[in-house]
């Protein structure tokens, strides 16, 4: 697992939730990451590499994220929905880094996963990164084939 | 010129996002109707009163760019301005586009890259 790629994913992650949602990236996890994953969700990216972009939040991460987006009625249908889109981005953004912009790569839905354990997936760790908010931490794991 | 917009995404959060935008900019906007997928996008095409699409790629039941190959497919809906908005942005899929006579904004944007996008797609750019 390459360094670099490593930090392309935190730095697509962090402009990705910068861009989408207006937040801001902290400098340490305050201890937030040793809090219990409390959502995720996944894309299925195909075209010339095959693989999954898993992203899960830990603390109330997605509360905020939902709420900049949609305000502070945004009900747990519409937050499922805001972390599905998160996953859609990250997914999007962080495939053409990778592989280059020339590469075309199909999108599958966002999926929620029971059980987020990353043993469900069955496929090997091409990187990871997590980035620290004020309230939680997003872990984004890249899988492939 | 009045300008009624259809906007197609299967995220009804990025429908919300995407019509608080568009509210915002400052275009004559009448109404915006929303779809949730390309075969329901393409319905309400059908119907008619639409002068511009939103449209995003990876959605179930009918994808953005079936709906797009559709849409200049129908003589009654060929020339009708089209925007996708999708994460999906590589330098091919940008070009088929294009080809198509779609524009294209990547998600998430800015809400002034959505405005240019939809200037330029109604010949106003």
């Amino acid at each position: 697992m390459a360094e670099n790629w490593n930090n392309a994913i935190r730095e697509v992650t962090s402009k990705s939730l910068e861009d989408l949602c207006f937040l801001i990236p902290g400098d340490d996890t305050a201890g937030l990451d040793a809090e219990p994953v409390a959502a995720g969700a996944y894309v299925v990216f195909e075209g010339p590499v095959n693989g999954i972009v898993l992203i899960q939040m830990r603390g109330t991460l997605l509360n905020e994220i939902a709420t900049n987006m949609l305000g502070d009625d945004a009900g747990e249908a519409e937050r499922r929905d805001a972390l599905g889109e998160v996953a859609n981005i990250i997914c999007g953004h962080i495939v053409p880094v990778i592989w280059g912009a020339e590469a075309v790569f199909s999108l599958r839905r966002p999926e929620f996963p029971e059980d987020l354990g990353v043993s469900l997936l069955h496929r090997a760790v091409f990187a990871v990164g997590s980035v620290p908010f004020d309230s939680g931490v997003a872990d984004v794991t890249l899988f492939v084939d | 010129m009045a300008l009624r917009v259809l906007v197609v995404d299967d995220s009804a959060v990025m429908r919300s996002m995407v019509v608080k935008v568009l509210h915002m900019t400052g275009l004559p906007i009448v109404e915006i109707r929303e779809a949730e997928n390309g075969k329901a996008g393409l319905e309400a095409l059908e119907q008619g009163g639409i002068d511009l699409a939103l449209v995003d790629i990876n959605m179930p039941v009918m994808d953005g760019l079936t709906m797009l190959d559709l849409v200049r497919a129908n003589p009654k809906l060929a020339s009708l301005p089209i925007v996708v908005v999708s994460t999906e942005g590589s330098d091919k899929r940008i070009k088929e586009l294009r080809d198509k006579g779609a524009a294209f904004i990547r998600k998430p944007f800015a809400p002034e890259a959505l405005v240019d996008a939809v200037v330029n797609a109604i010949g106003g750019g």
